[in-house]
């Protein structure tokens, strides 16, 4: 989406809320420069002594504080229709980037950290708020004001008119001059902030060795240096605020003695009434006012144009073509086989492959499991299955789908990944297991199904509020094991075709793993499983047992007869009988 | 509405201003100057219509303008000035007080900074004083001058014409009351909109940061489901607030317009009696503006300086942490620096240490003995205490139970500059300063020269990788030493070590992994320490620990054994399994972690 398209989708999302407020806007804008003609109507009439007179007087001074009052009402409805679409398209954006982002790859997400992202939404949408909003609403106000209000002067004296704006366009020049100037320097200031920043957070983590090398003077000096181009960027920044922005606001009284001593003499000259200079003196306010707003409405233009940017950046990362087209159901669903032939894989950043030509068959039902130790690529292997990585196309197969060209959505509703280090979200032990199921209104009794599955109830029925247990933060409240099971729960609720468990029970002891996985296995006969674990004992009762090494398989078979087949298998399970010895 | 400002706040404030007198009477002294011309603005309109305008005289009426014009730029150049020189004051103030602060924090003890997260103590110092130099400085002045302008203003209107004063004044309440309900409106949804984005923003984070569960687990729709519940609360929110900010703003732009007819209606009968001039009238009609605006900032401005007030809470408590050196008797004599010159021993008497009276001891009464040319290497898995007796050695930590002697001397009780200089330290993570490989290795001090910094290098093997490089001692480095490797690093910090002068080598062994031909080089150095200095290392390496003289095997804060690698391997127990462990790792890494 180029940065035109952006701007225009998003302003017509709001096209009527935008066209009765400029309507307003417009009226109020009228009303402000007719109620300075009443005003000269009535001034005009004050001197005259008679009863007509009188009555003439007192109905302009009713149209004056009729007309204020009805403006009073067109001007909040003005500003609700002019600032609303400001936070329509703040919320219609942060829930369209947020579809966006949950749909852009693994591949995409690491190289934006989520701190940034989150900094994209939150600050950057502020910015275009302010351009939908308040952006909008001072830039046709200021058009109407500028256009209408010499109009109406005019009217009255062409010839003041000249003359009175002449301080106020030199000081208008000024002003603006100095805003250039100002903004520059508070980028500048910005910046000068942040190396403060930086400074003061590079210090702070080296705190322990600056005071045993007693480097105190050093870096207050440092500080210091800093500190002091900070003060003095900020002290030029003051000298403009309060020496030359508030020449605008006093050349509005230097037009108003303009306004005495001219029009004075016009008045003498009997060009002009009393009640025509009241009015001028008004209009000299009305042009004020808007010129000031100029510069504002500047900042928020360009502070919107660089959040638009930042966005855009977000909303035009593609999500990857197959994936678009995920269908609502996810498929069709019928077990199949999953085939791994000859997968390799290579982050983009290393210089060797973590995976080399990997090929096994899962078949329906079978339950795999793959023993590795630390960094011989089990878990990379379990986010290419599952397609978390982008691997490439003719290496992993559902039956005779490629996985790689199949819309991931899809793709996840047949699996499900239970990863190593489970996520978990800041909601209660019923939430995070219905995590992932969707609109399916799982029953009370399916969740207690799966809990007793995983091992968990036990745990559960000793938390004094059960399943309604918050469990804080990423789940801090949840001992290690703990999560773990939540997590098993919540992948085994709502139905799927293979189940992957990446090292998930890592946190607790080797025998109440075996129980675990065994009442588990036990109970889901019927679904294919890959058991990934550097023990031996998580891997006991497959079906098969592949054994990989620096990220290729060295031997694969059934437990017995790896005992036989594979020294390392061998020599890994001894050496694991004996720790779970000394455990107990 | 004043007497919410609690000055006690301003204490540490009001001290540092103590300095700049001088800007702050220049600034105060313009205020009555300020007042007074923009009060006789009005004065002299009035003057121009009564006397000349609505009577026809033209003599005199352009020594009126000229008077007019002069008051216009007195009041720009005592408006301006009253700005600038009080905030010249606070901003010098705010300077001083950064730097002041900073020198605080450089005094703390370690255990501030293990209770308070580096983020917070940037924000005291970054944005929190940016707080008081924004909002407080700047609202506080714009109030003072606003409601003195504003009070002499009405005080001018009353003099001039009571009666038509007492018209303005029968709009103030009502128009009080509808901002102060406004206003309280506005805080209520103030509340719920920062709740409702701060929940958003929660789970907007959340759901980032798990964003690969919430892909794997197909939940997308599901979230934005309820990210979407979110946005629109947030929302609902926001505009209630609108329709109270459009009314407030619109209320009170629109109050002077009604005003401005009430006195045209009263005045009217009044001018007709010759009560009232018209000059008088056409006067007050201009000045409405300047009366009713300043009232729709009062409240804001108020709120600035009480949100302000957060920033000056955190700073006090900045101000009132207890420095390191509070209450700590120094040893302090020609004597002590004598005994300090070179190393002779360091002697640990039954030492005891918990970071906190609540957490449990990290080490429980332990004794050894370090002599001058000897090595000693701490051995043990993590949480067993290793790298605390290094902490306390440096002085890091100094509430230990116990006697730490340092040639005979009290640790706790020697300054840091007459005790340090005796150790240098080599930390697992080293700290970069972003100057250049030369600043690092000898840290500013002046007593080390360019020849002193090469021969450093040289003896810890990292002149080669550094003179490889192009601009040599010159290349500036990354505070993260991003343009080094994870051993190159290493190896600075070890030239730092030398470099310093120290006579007992701190190291605390690195277990990250780093290419073969740094860890040669490393292992170089080691040896060479090992070879020709006092060394108390916490060993991961076999060979590093087999080179030392004394070993101690530590376990959750005890010595469970102590001797060398010989001895301890005869000995065949809580040593000897570490090792035989190390050997059978399936990985096969020399390292006891």
């Amino acid at each position: 989406m180029t940065k035109s398209r952006f701007i225009i989708h998003y302003f017509l999302l709001n096209k009527y809320s935008y066209l009765f407020a400029t309507v307003c806007i417009f009226a109020v804008n009228w009303f402000q420069v007719e109620i300075p003609h009443y005003i000269k109507l009535a001034i005009d009439l004050l001197g005259e002594n008679s009863s007509d007179s009188h009555a003439e007087l007192v109905r302009n001074v009713w149209i004056v504080i009729v007309l204020a009052v009805v403006m009073v009402g067109i001007r909040i409805l003005s500003r609700m229709y002019a600032l609303n679409p400001g936070r329509i398209t703040e919320a219609e954006l942060k829930n369209d980037l947020f579809y966006k982002l949950n749909r852009l790859p693994n591949a995409f997400h690491k190289k934006f950290a989520s701190g940034k992202l989150i900094s994209i939404i939150n600050n950057d949408l502020n910015g275009i708020r302010l351009f939908y909003g308040i952006g909008f609403l001072q830039l046709v106000n200021v058009i109407f004001a500028l256009s209408l209000t010499p109009i109406w002067m005019w009217r009255i004296s062409p010839a003041l008119t000249l003359y009175s704006v002449v301080p106020i366009l030199v000081a208008f020049v000024i002003f603006s001059q100095g805003f250039k100037k100002m903004r520059s320097m508070h980028t500048e200031r910005l910046k000068r902030l942040q190396d403060v920043s930086e400074q003061l957070m590079n210090y702070l983590a080296g705190i322990d060795l600056i005071k045993n090398q007693q480097m105190g003077a050093w870096v207050s000096q440092e500080i210091d240096r800093v500190n002091q181009s900070l003060l003095e960027t900020t002290m030029r920044i003051t000298r403009i605020q309060t020496f030359v922005m508030p020449v605008l606001d006093h050349a509005n009284n230097l037009m108003k003695v303009v306004i005495l001593g001219l029009g004075g003499v016009y008045l003498l000259q009997q060009n002009l009434t009393l009640g025509e200079i009241t009015a001028f003196l008004s209009y000299s306010v009305l042009l004020a006012l808007p010129l000031m707003q100029l510069g504002r409405i500047a900042v928020v233009f360009q502070m919107g144009m660089v959040s638009i940017d930042s966005v855009l950046t977000i909303l035009n990362s593609e999500i990857p073509e197959q994936d678009a087209q995920a269908s609502a159901e996810g498929g069709s669903r019928k077990s199949q086989t999953l085939r791994v032939e000859n997968l390799s894989y290579r982050y983009s950043d290393a210089d060797d492959s973590v995976l080399k030509n990997i090929s096994f068959v899962i078949e329906p039902g079978k339950k795999v499991g793959v023993l590795g130790s630390i960094g011989s690529g089990k878990s990379t292997l379990v986010n290419c299955i599952n397609h978390h990585l982008d691997i490439e196309q003719g290496q992993v197969f559902w039956g005779d789908d490629d996985v790689a060209t199949m819309p991931r959505q899809d793709w996840r509703a047949r699996i499900r990944t239970i990863t190593q280090e489970p996520y978990l979200f800041s909601d209660t032990i019923e939430q995070n297991i219905r995590f992932g199921s969707g609109q399916q209104g799982y029953k009370q009794a399916d969740i207690e199904k799966v809990i007793q599955l995983s091992q968990f109830a036990d745990d559960v029925a000793r938390f004094e509020k059960g399943d309604q247990t918050i469990v804080g933060e990423k789940g801090i409240m949840l001992s290690g094991g703990q999560k773990q099971r939540l997590s098993i729960a919540r992948a085994l609720l709502s139905p799927s075709d293979l189940i992957i468990m990446d090292n998930v029970l890592s946190a607790v002891d080797y025998d109440t793993e075996r129980k675990i996985l065994a009442g588990m296995l036990d109970r889901i006969k019927d679904q294919s499983v890959l058991i990934v674990s550097h023990r031996v004992s998580a891997l006991e009762s497959m079906d098969e047992i592949l054994v990989l090494d620096h990220g290729e398989i060295i031997a694969r078979g059934s437990h017995h007869s790896l005992l036989e087949s594979s020294d390392y298998y061998r020599q890994t399970w001894l050496l694991q009988q004996n720790e779970a010895e000394a455990v107990a | 509405m004043i007497n919410v400002i609690d000055l006690n706040y301003l204490k540490h404030f009001l001290l540092f201003a103590r300095k700049y007198k001088v800007p702050a009477f220049i600034g105060i002294a313009m205020l009555p100057v300020s007042i007074a011309t923009s009060l006789a603005f009005p004065w002299l309109t009035i003057k121009v219509i009564d006397e000349h305008l609505a009577i026809g005289e033209l003599t005199g009426l352009s020594v009126l303008i000229f008077l007019m014009v002069i008051v216009t730029l007195l009041n720009y150049i005592s408006e301006s000035s009253y700005s600038y020189f009080l905030r010249k004051m606070g901003q010098y103030t705010v300077f001083d007080m950064r730097m002041a602060l900073f020198g605080r924090i450089l005094k703390l003890p370690r255990s501030y900074f293990d209770r308070t997260p580096t983020g917070v103590t940037l924000s005291r110092l970054t944005s929190d004083l940016e707080a008081i130099s924004d909002s407080f400085v700047l609202s506080f002045l714009s109030l003072v001058r606003d409601s003195i302008n504003t009070v002499a203003l009405l005080v001018l209107m009353l003099v001039i014409d009571w009666q038509l004063t007492l018209v303005v004044l029968v709009v103030f309440p009502p128009v009080l009351y509808l901002t102060h309900f406004v206003r309280n409106k506005l805080r209520a949804m103030f509340k719920i909109t920062r709740s409702s984005l701060a929940k958003g923003t929660g789970y907007l984070q959340e759901c980032l940061l798990g964003i690969k569960t919430v892909q794997l687990y197909r939940a997308e729709q599901e979230v934005e489901a309820r990210y979407k519940e979110h946005t629109s609360e947030f929302l609902h929110a926001q505009l209630k607030t609108n329709k109270y900010d459009a009314a407030l703003f619109s209320i009170i732009t629109g109050v002077t317009s009604i005003t401005i007819g009430l006195i045209i209606w009263y005045g009217s009968g009044l001018v007709l009696q010759e009560a009232l001039s018209l000059g008088v009238l056409i006067a007050f009609i201009n000045t409405m503006e300047k009366v009713f605006v300043p009232l729709r900032d009062f409240t804001s401005q108020i709120a600035a300086i009480q949100r302000s007030f957060a920033a000056f809470d955190h700073i006090e408590e900045l101000f009132t942490e207890t420095l390191e050196e509070d209450g700590r008797q120094l040893l302090k004599s020609e004597d002590v620096a004598n005994r300090l010159r070179d190393f002779e021993s360091l002697e640990f008497r039954n030492v005891s240490f918990r970071y906190n009276s609540q957490t449990p001891y990290v080490l429980k009464d332990v004794s050894f003995k370090l002599e001058k040319g000897h090595q000693l290497a701490l051995v043990g898995t993590t949480g067993s205490g290793k790298s605390t007796i290094l902490r306390l050695i440096s002085k890091v930590y100094q509430d230990y139970e116990g006697s730490i002697l340092l040639n005979g001397l009290e640790l706790s009780a020697l300054a840091i500059e007459d005790s340090m200089h005796l150790f240098s330290l080599m930390q697992q993570d080293v700290f970069l300063f972003e100057q250049s490989i030369r600043f690092n290795i000898s840290l500013g001090k002046e007593g080390i020269d360019d020849q002193q910094v090469r021969d450093a290098a040289a003896y810890v093997y990292a002149n080669e990788f550094i003179d490889r490089h192009e601009q040599g001692y010159d290349l500036k480095l990354n505070a993260n030493g991003s343009n080094l490797s994870a051993g190159q690093t290493q190896l600075i910090s070890f030239a730092r070590a030398v470099a310093q002068g120290g006579q007992v080598i701190m190291l605390d062994e690195a277990t990250s992994s780093v290419d073969s031909i740094t860890e040669n080089l490393i292992q170089k150095a080691i040896s060479r320490f090992f070879a020709e200095k006092t060394v108390i290392a916490i060993a991961h390496r076999l060979s590093t620990i087999r080179h030392s003289d004394t070993i101690l095997v530590l376990d959750q804060g005890r010595i469970v054994e102590q001797g060398n690698h010989e001895s301890l391997v005869a000995k065949g127990g809580a040593y000897a399994n570490l090792l035989s462990e190390t050997q059978a790792t399936v990985n096969g890494a020399l390292e006891i972690i």
